[in-house]
């Protein structure tokens, strides 16, 4: 089944090659700022589901899954403010790319302290990584971000 | 981002992310009504955020998490 799940995932892969893409037309600084950022939310959704099932399975204390999805909810309260920054549209000013990269530098702190207080070296069912991992893909994500929103400016 | 980051994101993820990826996948395939895009990307976020803060309130409280929860450093 993991095998056949993999080949699935591998051809979907290869069709999607050269993505992002779109019909008539180029993607815009706007299109892609705000895809990475649902990409973003995805990722933070994957390890508040991974890190349950691991609490469930008795793989991770729920001490401490309940500190890898408190900082899950930070970071989704910082996206959603974001997200609210990105629906204005149209233009990144100053203060808010101050205020996005004030956000998504916070959210990295506290990604890392979580990573470096350690514990989480156990495996997220959903992403077959460590939950580890899934925080710092995650922290990655997130400073992709800022360099996309950063991108948007300076096309101002 | 570039797509290959993307696309070494979502190999990371492994074979049980189908959902994740077609998710994305439908995400990438942008359209040619730009608003229309931007629209569905913000209500994809704003979707997902909802979703993961509800789960996470019902299984903090589920599981007797009642008060702020603070990351432990380690010793």
């Amino acid at each position: 089944m993991k095998h056949f799940a993999t080949t699935i995932l591998s051809i979907a892969l290869l069709l999607s090659v050269g993505c992002i893409h779109k019909t008539g037309g180029t993607v815009t600084p706007w299109e892609r700022v705000t895809t990475d950022n649902a990409v973003f939310t995805q990722s933070l959704n994957t390890i508040e589901q991974g890190t349950e099932a691991a609490a469930v399975s008795g793989v991770i204390a729920n001490d401490k899954a309940a500190e890898v999805l408190g900082f899950v909810k930070l970071a989704s309260q910082d996206d959603q403010q974001i997200t609210a920054i990105l629906d204005k549209g149209g233009s990144v000013s100053l203060a808010d790319y101050n205020t996005i990269q004030g956000l998504i530098s916070q959210l990295s702190a506290s990604g890392q302290e979580l990573v470096t207080s350690g514990g989480i070296g156990v495996k997220n069912p959903l992403t077959q990584q460590n939950i580890a991992q899934d925080i710092q893909n995650a922290t990655a994500l997130a400073s992709a971000l800022l360099t996309d929103v950063q991108a948007v400016k300076g096309a101002n | 981002m570039t797509v290959a980051e993307i696309t070494a994101l979502i190999l990371q993820l492994g074979p049980i992310a189908l959902e994740f990826f077609i998710k994305i996948e439908s995400l990438l395939n942008l359209g040619p009504d730009e608003k229309a895009n931007i629209a569905s990307a913000i209500a994809s976020a704003n979707s997902s955020n909802a979703d993961t803060q509800a789960k996470i309130a019902a299984w903090m409280q589920a599981n007797g998490f009642t008060t702020k929860v603070t990351f432990v450093k380690a010793n």
